[in-house]
């Protein structure tokens, strides 16, 4: 844990819940596990203060809870902890709202929203914050289709009441169960076997596929039939579509869904931050190669999304050729992408994979393409995207024209590296860049083979190394030439450690975001006066009530203000980049 | 015997590499051994044949009598650092080592030196690699691509601008083959074979006379390498020739491509967030926090930055 960080997960916490919850998670964030006597003791505030602030933190993930036996008369002590992960999240839940209203349009925004603002609800409650019992019928059952959507796509999850108990404490637990099995104490093989069987079902439990909280509700009629209303093409009437031929525009399997009203959910935020790495690597391609490149690699992971759970997932699932054209959009950027040169080898794919497919329904569409010539540009991008050096799309069979696979470990590494990579260039130039760049190819290197490969003087190469150290983005490696270890008569190699080197990018990146937080204070600060005036009701109503001096710096104001939090949103951009999209780092 | 001993003289200096007792013996058929190893000796002794000794085997090399007039004025201590010297050709030999191979006094060595450039046989250069290190050489040889540094140094220093010039030249050389002509946001094919290769960028830079610095490709390839490493150029693996035996599998027999081929990267101007804000290049970044004299409430350069 960094001091900065949890400087900013209490900034952070104050915004969202006050200042009382900000002191009560503050102390559990600075002294780690803590009975609720410690916390109360430590904070200085009242029992009645601190439960309620728990309740506020445990409702929405901040804090768990784990009970313990202690001393010889085994009483069970409740201890709390704090985890900043979740915390840090609040940064992202403007873009999280974005991704939702995008996907799920403003019904499911709107579930979506109620559910975040209070941590876990049930749908049944949630719908009473919204006030559904006055809608239509149609628009009850676009929110019923919203809301089925939102569990199907794992947007919000089924909680249970073990969630908010501390992971570890279940693994202790459940290893105290296996131990007890034994007739005597394990060994260390034994217990090695017993944390490995833990791990791997607790893999299982995550590789599950299975969907909490929604359930098929089909009617069928005499003739077998399975009949529903169901909302109609206009969005406004209601059509009756018959299990034969479906109604048109709507997925038969969405509207069969219901989702349990009593059931409790909650965000799942690493479920989100799979699409916005997803448009991160879109734009990776988009800017290396082209927009058609872009639009590819967006079928593809457009493709993968469902299979998907969280960043965790280092590989995703097989995708055939067929399957990337067809999610393709028909106003894919395609025509100018790529230069085949008539290469025979991408127009005979093409002919074989649209044989007696002329009349494909995608013909005509993105200009004059025909569906062959269309065809032909996809697999010639796809190659072009699968030969890139970063080895993010991987051609694992040649069956069917090609089968492809995206590799998200590396996509994580490139582009941490692009981002590590223009932050030194842009800190501290370009040839501290260069030297950054040899040292990741090159592994370990002493600073003469780094001045030879990066062409500079070695003097000017020693002290750009050494300023690279100081801001902790590489590191040294002694070996001694003698026993006593003479530190004269070493060998120091410079290598890059990815850890350090993300580590030092974070510490940056935290105390920049507090500082901005900080500044954003005292602008606020500031014109307090004036943003009270703005807010009374008669200023309100009129605001020619302001003279232009105010009205100039209530647009200095805003101004600061938006140009603060774009700065706050782009630098969790890159936090997302360098660290939590990483498949070591992400949570389940 | 002066005629043998003309004789095997001749042959000596006509073998560079130096010549054995068993060439000699089926050169001079008609004299025995034991005249031949005689008139040997004689040489030996007079200083027109020298001895070497390559692996296990002994080889007699003719000195010139130019060298044997230089030689002839040489103490023996003399004549042995300037072997060595010789021996170490471009590459020169520092001190120490020339110590420890002849195993002179530190005094009658650079005595010894001190001669020898005094009659103009050797001189002294500076290796790039050891600034503080004098290497000595003879008078007449060219210090290696070590020692100099090689194109990219002059008078032992590193010609950067030189280096940047060159690098623009072939950056843009790379990019203008890089991307297809008529439609500059295209792509080529990942089956394109029209990226050039550093033996096409080395002539691209004779035939537009670029430079007047004779340039390896060797050393193209180390340039390329910085461009590589500035993330402007991306090596691409070659592409091996369709045509060889099926399977477009590599066949050393049938002309296989081994350059790797330069792809120029589109350059996108990318700001880091951190850098867009003030604290990303703050001289006082680390000493700044909620209270004390530097503060984000009391900082200046965010005052600049948000009236900007």
């Amino acid at each position: 844990m960094y001091i900065e960080q949890a400087n900013l997960s209490k900034r952070l916490i104050r915004e969202c819940y006050g200042p009382i919850v900000e002191t009560v998670a503050g102390v559990l964030i600075r002294d780690g596990r803590l009975p609720l006597g410690l916390l109360i003791k430590n904070t200085k505030l009242s029992a009645r203060e601190v439960k309620q602030a728990l309740v506020v933190l445990i409702q929405h993930g901040v804090v768990t809870h784990a009970a313990s036996k202690e001393g010889a008369g085994g009483r069970m002590v409740t201890y709390y902890s704090a985890n900043t992960r979740v915390v840090l999240r609040q940064q992202r839940l403007g873009l999280y709202l974005a991704l939702v209203e995008e996907r799920m349009g403003k019904e499911g925004v709107a579930v979506f929203r109620t559910i975040m603002e209070n941590g876990i609800m049930a749908i049944g409650t949630v719908k009473e914050r919204l006030g559904s019992s006055e809608w239509s019928q149609a628009a009850q059952i676009k929110l019923d289709a919203a809301t089925s959507k939102l569990v199907r796509e794992r947007f919000i999850v089924a909680v249970a009441p073990g969630d908010t108990v501390t992971r570890i404490d279940k693994t202790m637990e459940a290893e105290a169960v296996e131990l007890d099995k034994l007739a005597v104490l394990p060994t260390a093989k034994e217990l090695l076997t017993i944390r490995r069987m833990l791990n791997d079902r607790a893999e299982q439990e995550y590789s599950n596929t299975t969907v909490v909280g929604i359930k098929r509700a089909a009617e069928e009629e005499a003739d077998g039939h399975v009949s529903k209303v169901v909302v109609g093409p206009d969005g406004r009437t209601l059509v009756v579509a018959n299990g034969a031929n479906g109604a048109d525009g709507i997925n038969g399997s969405e509207s069969q869904d219901t989702v349990d009203q009593t059931q409790c959910f909650r965000v799942y935020y690493d479920r989100l931050d799979v699409f916005l790495r997803n448009q991160q690597l879109v734009n990776y391609f988009a800017d290396k190669y082209n927009a058609g490149a872009g639009a590819i690699v967006k079928a593809m992971l457009r493709i993968t999304e469902s299979r998907t759970k969280t960043c965790r997932d280092r590989r995703s699932e097989i995708l055939s050729v067929a399957q990337v054209i067809n999610q393709l959009p028909q106003d894919a950027p395609l025509a100018d992408a790529v230069d085949t040169g008539s290469d025979m080898f991408f127009q005979d794919l093409a002919a074989s994979a649209t044989s007696g497919n002329d009349t494909a329904k995608g013909g005509g569409g993105n200009g004059a393409l025909t569906p062959a010539k269309r065809t032909e540009l996809a697999f010639a991008l796809l190659e072009v995207v699968r030969a890139d050096a970063a080895g993010i799309v991987v051609k694992v069979d040649d069956r069917g024209g090609g089968q492809y696979q995206l590799n998200f470990d590396r996509a994580a590494s490139a582009l941490r590296d692009q981002s590590l990579d223009t932050l030194v260039h842009e800190k501290f130039g370009s040839l501290h860049a260069r030297i950054v760049r040899v040292l990741r190819d090159k592994q370990k290197l002493d600073e003469k083979s780094v001045a030879t490969a990066a062409m500079m003087p070695i003097a000017a190469c020693r002290e750009r190394l050494h300023d690279l150290a100081l801001a902790g983005f590489i590191d040294s490696y002694e070996i001694a030439r003698t026993v006593d270890r003479n530190p004269s008569r070493m060998f120091y190699l410079w290598y890059i450690n990815p850890q350090k080197q993300t580590r030092a990018a974070m510490r940056y990146i935290f105390k920049s975001m507090t500082n901005v937080f900080a500044r954003l204070d005292k602008e606020l600060a500031a014109r307090a006066p004036l943003v009270a005036k703005t807010k009374r009701a008669d200023v309100a109503a009129d605001q020619s009530l302001l003279t232009d001096s105010e009205k100039n710096e209530l647009a200095a104001l805003s101004a600061a203000q938006t140009r603060l939090e774009v700065a706050n949103v782009r630098l969790d951009g890159m936090l997302l980049a360098v660290h939590d999209i990483s498949p070591e780092h992400a949570s389940f | 015997m002066a005629e043998l001993e003309a004789k095997i003289y001749e042959h000596a200096l006509k073998n560079s590499n130096g010549i054995d007792n068993d060439y000699l013996n089926d050169a001079l058929p008609e004299h025995t051994l034991e005249d031949i190893v005689n008139g040997v000796n004689r040489l030996l002794q007079s200083g027109q044949l020298e001895l070497l000794q390559v692996g296990r085997t002994i080889l007699y090399r003719g000195v010139h009598r130019s060298e044997m007039e230089r030689m002839s004025e040489l103490t023996s201590d003399e004549r042995l650092v300037y072997k060595h010297i010789e021996n170490s050709g471009g590459e020169g030999i520092w001190v120490r080592t020339l110590k420890q191979k002849t195993n002179l006094l530190q005094g009658v060595i650079t005595r010894c030196l001190k001669v020898l450039e005094q009659r103009a046989l050797i001189k002294s250069v500076k290796s790039v690699k050891h600034p503080t290190r004098k290497l000595y050489m003879l008078i007449n040889v060219d210090p290696s691509s070590d020692v100099t540094g090689g194109p990219w140094y002059t008078d032992q220093e590193m010609d950067s601008d030189f280096i940047d010039q060159l690098a623009r030249q072939c950056y843009q050389f790379i990019y203008a083959h890089s991307f297809p002509r008529h439609n500059t946001k295209a792509v080529y094919s990942a089956n394109h074979t029209g990226y050039p290769t550093s033996s096409q960028i080395k002539r691209f830079i004779h035939e537009n006379r670029i430079t007047n610095v004779d340039l390896s490709t060797a050393n193209i390839e180390e340039l390329l390498a910085m461009l590589v490493y500035d993330g402007k150029v991306e090596r691409v693996a070659p592409v091996f020739d369709m045509g060889a035996g099926g399977g477009g599998r590599p066949d050393a027999a049938s002309n296989p491509r081994t350059d790797w081929m330069y792809r120029a990267l589109r350059v996108n101007v990318r700001d880091s967030p951190l850098t867009d804000i003030p604290c990303g290049r703050c001289p006082v970044f680390d000493r700044c926090s909620d209270s004390g004299a530097i503060t984000p409430a009391k900082c200046e350069y965010f005052k600049k930055w948000l009236a900007f």
